[in-house]
Order: structure tokens, then sequence, then C-alpha cells
């Protein structure tokens, strides 16, 4: 099921009548059978997001759509959605089997004939609602007509008094009341025409009612079983049984299905949530920081679970979080928010390499990525008054601008380098070294360097080191990036 | 003045170095079971003085076969007991010709009482009558309340004033609570609901009145109603009783429904569940631990129904409605009654005890089994 957010607004109104935007104007699609996560600092509405797709929140403006259909109004158990909370929500007093059942006793079917019966019902209301529209219409020819006669008296008043604006006004009138009239005589045909149809159908309706009643009689004495199958309108607990141990198989806790949610781990609890999500067939599943409860080590794990269902199962989902690792990890797409407003949607390598400004390219990457202060003077880059950039021209205004290099993206050079750093510190991580220190002439721009082990000799004891930069982001000053 | 100067963090710790405690020793120690006595001791005093004692002794007056006989003036056991060290005779009658040895009387154990009490047919009336008051307004309070606290809960406008509204039966006198029922349930001409019944075209009911009354209606014409069933009598009893226990209870079901996490409710919705299911299958179970507390002080409270009854009257501490008096005489009015200035055989001080020990044996085993169930149906 393909969603699509179109200019999506949330606004709450405070106690004391503050407003504040929780989400603003937002637009963005969900392809079917992908799995986006919602990705930002705390109180940028990403949650908020989730909570008006799920139809838990109202959204104050814009719309959402499941494929074709519009759900914006429609309320939360109507829109075949799963949502895992952030604490899972598991209900304390059910069995992990109860849980997983709970959306499954909600099921409701039309039952033996319960087509038949709607159908019945909507005639019955199409022949109401036109009878009520001829009313309507003869009430109006009436109120026309009388209109009409007014005017025409006054009219001649009018006329006898000489007034000619007062003659053209009452003219009007008339003209307008009579074309009022028409338009509903007009329509009085077209209803009554409407109306026979409508009673025909009704007329069918009930035959076909009856008919289905009398072939559900039928198949009750001929094969009592079929027809109990038939009649059901709710599933039984053998299909239930099934599901949920299907559900608890594909979440791998299906040997915890008598237990009581407070007798899992947190992890396990976590997949209980998934498989209650997944047991009414969603056609979305939402995840509310689905990890955040979890320690590191069930986290990575967890981690790589979501994904394994989501594509077993096909759903398309919807994930929030705030852990850029997580969202890089496992989304297809990622949407960057921020303050409401989202500020990049794209594929996570895209973002975390092609940031739209220097909210996203700060946010994505751990350790963060390096800011310093440059200038463009006469289309030129400068750092600390070297040039910078040779390659390109940054336009003509002289103004201050921010670059940014990723922590990886260094190189080491003996002397002359474009990047002066005075190094305050070199930490050895196995791996990789992490020089920290500062640009020179900027103390206040600290910075975080990754390098190869191999370099410990070079950089050991150095107080001063240079490097070029293997690649580097513009941003003007507010933050848009400058390609 | 002087300017007030910062002190740097270092001269602050230097100046607190040697006064604070860490890394000494605390000079008095008691370890912690015996603080908790010493904090308990004067709640103990007072429980072994008015709770425990009075429970010994009123088994010691109930299984005391002649009580009556050797009660030195009051009704502590073990008063009369030093008594009858000192003045070791008793004539058991008047006009006996044998003295009874009174610590013979005193070692006679037995259920002499008990046999007494369940001849008086007042008595069994008295329990019959507190078990129908228990089985019809226990439910129903329990119900209404757990239904109002559910719409409290739900509701946002003005949900402070009818909190309050439904709060004040709780800080109001109950004697003042049914004095208020008896006036509105009266039977002359100021009663509001026979004048409603009136006006809504009933034939208005004699309520609480031992005998047939005039009453007045809307047209002017009089007539006579006739001496008040103990079925109306119930109503107003049953009526007054909820509304007087409502308060306490829908504060207590409200706290515990503040307790639910706003998360099951939204999760149940997501899960397609409607608002009654809702209530029934996530909000119910997880305010069970406060329906168990509910169910359990409610029954407690209706079986020791006292004030509730002769309030609604209000015709004096022994009137329970009826010419007799004894309509829906409750088990404590019972016991009361026969221990004090109104009693037949006042003497006889042993039968109300045992009368009291048969009522805390029955609310014993409604609690026990109340438990019991609770067990399989509470959800901590």
């Amino acid at each position: 099921m393909e969603v699509r957010i179109e200019n999506l607004t949330k606004t709450f109104i405070g106690r004391k009548g503050v407003e504040t935007t929780a989400v603003n104007h937002m637009n963005f699609t969900i392809p079917d059978g992908k799995l986006v996560g919602l990705l930002g600092p705390s109180g940028c509405g990403k949650s908020t997001t989730l909570y008006m797709i799920a139809g838990l929140h109202k959204p104050t403006d814009g719309h959402i759509w499941f494929g074709d259909e519009d759900v914006t109004n429609l309320p939360p158990e109507n829109r075949g959605i799963g949502l895992v909370f952030q604490n899972y929500a598991l209900y304390p007093h059910l069995s992990v089997r109860q849980n997983i059942q709970f959306p499954l006793d909600n099921v409701r079917f039309a039952g033996a004939f319960g087509e038949e019966k709607n159908a019945v019902a909507d005639a019955k209301h199409d022949i109401k609602v036109t009878e009520h529209d001829i009313d309507e219409s003869k009430k109006a020819v009436k109120k026309a007509e009388a209109a009409i006669e007014k005017a025409k008296a006054k009219k001649e008043k009018a006329e006898k008094a000489e007034d000619a604006v007062g003659v053209e006004e009452c003219e009007e009138a008339i003209k307008h009341n009579e074309a009022l009239m028409k338009s509903a005589t007009e329509r009085i045909p077209n209803l009554e025409a409407h109306l026979v149809e409508a009673r025909k159908k009704l007329e069918e309706t009930v035959q076909n009612l009856e008919k289905a009643k009398a072939a559900f009689a039928e198949l009750k004495v001929k094969d009592p079983e079929a027809a109990k199958e038939k009649g059901k309108t709710r599933l039984s607990k053998a299909d239930k049984d099934a599901i949920a141990y299907e559900m608890a198989r594909i979440v791998d806790i299906d040997q915890y299905l008598d237990r009581k949610p407070k007798e899992l781990s947190g992890g396990q609890q976590q997949r209980v949530a998934i498989a209650r999500a997944l047991a009414k067939k969603p056609r979305v599943l939402l995840l509310d920081e689905p990890l955040s409860n979890l320690d590191a080590r069930l986290r990575l794990q967890t981690r790589e679970e979501i994904k394994r269902i989501q594509r077993e199962t096909g759903i398309t989902t919807v994930f929030v979080t705030h852990d850029q690792e997580e969202a890089m990890s496992i989304s297809d797409t990622i949407v960057v928010m921020k303050l409401g407003v989202v500020q990049q949607i794209d594929e996570p390598q895209k973002v975390y390499e092609e940031p739209a400004n220097l909210f996203v390219a700060k946010f994505l990457g751990s350790p963060a990525i390096n800011v310093f202060d440059g200038e463009v003077k006469g289309g030129k880059l400068l750092l600390n008054g070297k040039v910078f950039d040779t390659d390109k021209v940054y336009g003509k205004v002289d103004r201050k601008v921010k670059i940014a290099v990723r922590p990886e993206s260094f190189s080491l050079v003996k002397k002359g380098g474009l990047i002066p750093v005075e190094v305050r510190q070199v930490e050895n991580i196995g791996r990789d070294i992490n020089v920290v220190g500062h640009v020179e002439e900027q103390p206040e721009n600290h910075m975080k360097i990754i390098i190869p082990s191999e370099l410990r000799e070079e950089v050991l004891g150095k107080e001063k080191l240079s490097f070029n930069p293997k690649r580097f982001y513009v941003f003007e000053e507010e933050g848009d990036r400058i390609k | 003045m002087a300017e007030k100067v910062m002190k740097l963090p270092s001269e602050v710790y230097a100046e607190i170095k040697d006064k604070t405690l860490i890394g000494k020793r605390r000079k008095v120690q008691l370890p912690q079971w015996a603080v908790a006595w010493l904090v308990l001791v004067p709640a103990l005093i007072f429980l072994a003085l008015f709770m425990f004692y009075p429970i010994i002794n009123a088994f010691l007056m109930a299984f005391i076969n002649d009580f009556q006989y050797v009660r030195g003036g009051g009704t502590f056991a073990l008063g009369s007991f030093f008594k009858a060290l000192s003045n070791p005779c008793v004539l058991p009658y008047e006009g006996a010709v044998n003295c009874r040895r009174r610590l013979d009387i005193f070692m006679s154990f037995g259920f002499n009482n008990f046999v007494n009490l369940f001849k008086d047919g007042l008595f069994a009336q008295s329990i019959l009558n507190t078990a129908i008051l228990v089985v019809v307004e226990v439910p129903l309070t329990i119900m209404i309340s757990l239904l109002i606290a559910t719409f409290l809960n739900n509701i946002k406008a003005l949900k402070g004033l009818y909190q309050t509204i439904f709060f004040l039966p709780y800080v109001t006198n109950s004697i003042a609570l049914g004095l208020v029922f008896n006036i509105l349930f009266s039977s002359s001409s100021g009663g509001l609901i026979n004048l409603l019944i009136a006006r809504l075209g009933g034939s208005p009911v004699n309520f609480l009145g031992d005998s047939p009354n005039n009453y007045m209606l809307p047209d002017g014409s009089i007539i006579t109603l006739p001496a008040a069933t103990k079925f109306h009598q119930g109503i107003v009893i049953v009526v007054n009783a909820i509304w007087n226990g409502l308060a306490f209870k829908i504060l207590v079901f409200m706290a515990g429904l503040a307790t639910i996490d706003k998360q099951y409710t939204d999760a149940a919705k997501i899960d397609g569940a409607n608002g009654f299911t809702i209530w029934r299958r996530i909000t119910l179970p997880l305010l069970s631990p406060q329906i168990l507390y509910i169910t359990i002080t409610s029954f407690i409270g209706a079986f020791k129904m006292y004030t509730g009854v002769i309030s609604v009257y209000s015709r004096g501490p022994f009137d329970f409605g009826g010419p007799s008096g004894t309509d829906w005489m409750p088990v404590v009015g019972w016991i009361y009654k026969s221990m004090s200035n109104e009693a037949v055989d006042r003497t006889n001080i042993g039968i109300p005890a045992a009368g009291s020990l048969v009522l805390l044996g029955i609310i014993l085993i409604i609690t026990i089994i109340q438990f019991g169930v609770s067990k399989k149906r509470v959800h901590y």
C-alpha cells in the first residue's frame, strides 16, 4: 500500500493559547512495500507525523492517502494499520497469545447475507435522500414563486413612483428568482426519475436478500457445516490460534505464547508488539522508536529482525527514530525532519553523501561532521585567507560560509595541506586513530579526524598536522548547501 | 553593604572538608528494625488497648456461659475476673438457695449465648435485613461509581467541577445526608420525590411513615396513603447508602484510571476495538486492584451499616422503621440495641457479644472468599 502525505500540518494549541506547529506542510510518498525512517532530533514532529498516519492525532491541515483512499478522516480502527509503541503497550493482563489475538477478536464479517442486507440499507437510504431532495426542490420552487410575486408587486409600486433604480432592482430580483425556480423545476423530474429507479433498486435488493436468506436456509438443511462457516461474523478460535502461532513464529517468540508480557525480556516484548501489529495483516506498519528501550546489543539484533520481518511480509513500513545509525542501517528511504519541516528525503547513502543542508550534514554521521568558518571573496572560497577550492566559482557576493568535512575524509600530508590543524589529543581506538583538535586560528570549531592506525607514528607527539580534504561540503551561513 | 563575592568551588570544598560525615561513623546506630519498632510503639499501644483487647473481651463474654451473673458492673471481662477473686460467691438467680463460686462460672465455657442468640427472632431478621441491603447496595454502588468514574475520566470541560460535586457527600456528615433523603422521600406535602411522582401522573407513596397519612395531590384533593411497606423503605435506605458511598469509590476509581497508560487504549483503538470493548477488555482488568479493594471495603461497610438506616428515618438511634421500629433493623443496630438501656434483658451482655462475633465471622468468610476469587481475576 502506497502512503502519500500531502501538505500535512499539525498545530497544537497550548494552555495559554500559544500555537506550536509540530508538523509544517509536509509532503512525501512512501512507495508500496518500502521501509521509511523518519529521522530527527526530539521535538521535530516525527512522532506526531506517525500518530497522524495512525489516526490517533487529527491533522490541522492536509491529507493522508493510502493508495487511492483518503484516510485523513478515518478513525484509527478503520485504517488497517499496525502500530508498535515506543514502550510496546502490551496489555499486561493478557498472555502473549491473547495479546496477539486481541486485534483478531475485533474483526467482524458481514455474515451469511450481510452484503445483501447492506445493499437494502443503502437503497433505503438512497430513497430517503432523494425524497428529501424532491421536497427541498419543491419548497425552493414555491419560495421562488412567492419571491417573484412580491418583487412584481414591488415593481408596480416603483413604476408608479417612477423610481428607475427600484424598478431595475426588482427586475433583477425577478430574474434571479426565475432562474432559481427554473433550475429547481428542472431538478424535480430528474430526481423523480431517480426515485423510481431507487424504488426499483430497493425491490431488487429486497428480493436478493430474500433469495440469499432462502439460499442460506436451504444450505443450513443441506450442509450445516458450510452454513455455519458462511454465517459466522467473527474469526473462530482455531483460526485465531493459527494466526497467532504464525505471527509468533515470524518474530520468533512461539515458545513464549502462554507467558505474560512482564515475564519476557525487553527484546521479546518488542517482538510480541510487532507480532500483535502484524496479526491483522495491516496495510501499513508503523513503528515508534522501536529500538530505544533495548540495550545496545539487542538493538543491533532487533534492527536486523525488523528489516527481515519487513522483507518477509512486504508491508509498507514507517518508523520513527532519533538514532541516525538505526535509520541508515534499515531504511530504504530516510526523511530527515527539523522543527516540523522536512529537510531531505533520500536513500540513506544519498542523505549521508549529499546532505541538502548543514543540519542534515551535522545530524548524520558519528563522529559528527567537522564544520569550520570560511569565506567567499571574489567568487573564491577561502579558509583562513588561503584559497581552499580552486576549481569552483562560489558566486559574486563576498560572504561568510561554512566548510564541512566528514571525519573520515581527511588525508594526511607532510606539509602545506589545505587544512592546518592544531592537535589537542590523539585517541587510539584500535582500528583507527582519532585526532582531536581544531583548525588553526579557529579554536572554537572543534574537530575530530579519523585516520587509519598505520599513520600512528606520523601523528604521535606532533602539535601541528596538515591535512587535505578528500571531499568537502560548503554551506551558506544560514545552512543551505552551495553546490 | 559589601559586594557579594562569588566563592571559588575550591574554597567551598576547603571549607566543608572536615565538616562532612564522609568516612566517619555515626555515633549511635540503632538497627533498622529497632527504629521501625520504636516508631510503631504508640500505634501498637492504642491498637492493643482499643482493638485487640476488646476483641478478646468479646470472645470471653460470648463464650462464658453465664457471664451475666459474674459481670462486675461493667463489660470488662478481665475486671470482672479480678473482682471474682475478692468476692468469690454469687447467687446465680434471684432467690437461689445455693451460692455459686464466681471462678467456676468464669471457667464454664460453652455456646449458651450463641444458642440464645439464634433463638432470638429479631437477630435472625436483622441478619436477613443486612444481607438484603448488602446484596442490593454493594453491586449497584460499585457499578454506578465505576460508570461515573469512567465518564468523569473521559470528559475534559468542567472535569474539576464535576469531581468536586461527586466528592461533596464524602465530606458531609452521613446523618445529615440521611436527613436530606428523609425530606426528599417525605410523604408530607414537601417531599420532592412524591411531588415528582404526582406530577408524572403516578400515585404518591408513603416511603417512610409507620402509619397511614393524608397527602394533598397537586389538584388539591386529599388522599390517604397507607403505611410504608418494607419494600418502599428499603428503596430509600439503598438510595441513601449508594449516594453516601459513591464519593469515595469514585475517588478511588478515578485514581486507578489515572494510572492506566493512555497507550493501552490507543493501542486497543488501533487494534480495532470499540469504546465498550476497550472498557471491558482493557480498562476493567487494569482497574481490577481498585475494584477488589472497593468490593471488599464495600462489603465490610455494608455489613456494618447502621447510621445509613437510622438517619433515613431520623427518629432516634433505635428506630429502624415500621410500627415496632424493627422493620429494617441491621445486625449492628440489633447489637447496639440489645446492650443499651432499651434492651429487654440488659444484663445479658453475652448475647450481643456473641452476635458481634457472628457478624465478624460472616465478614471474615466473605472477605476470604473475595481474596480467593481475586487471585484469578485481579491483575497487578
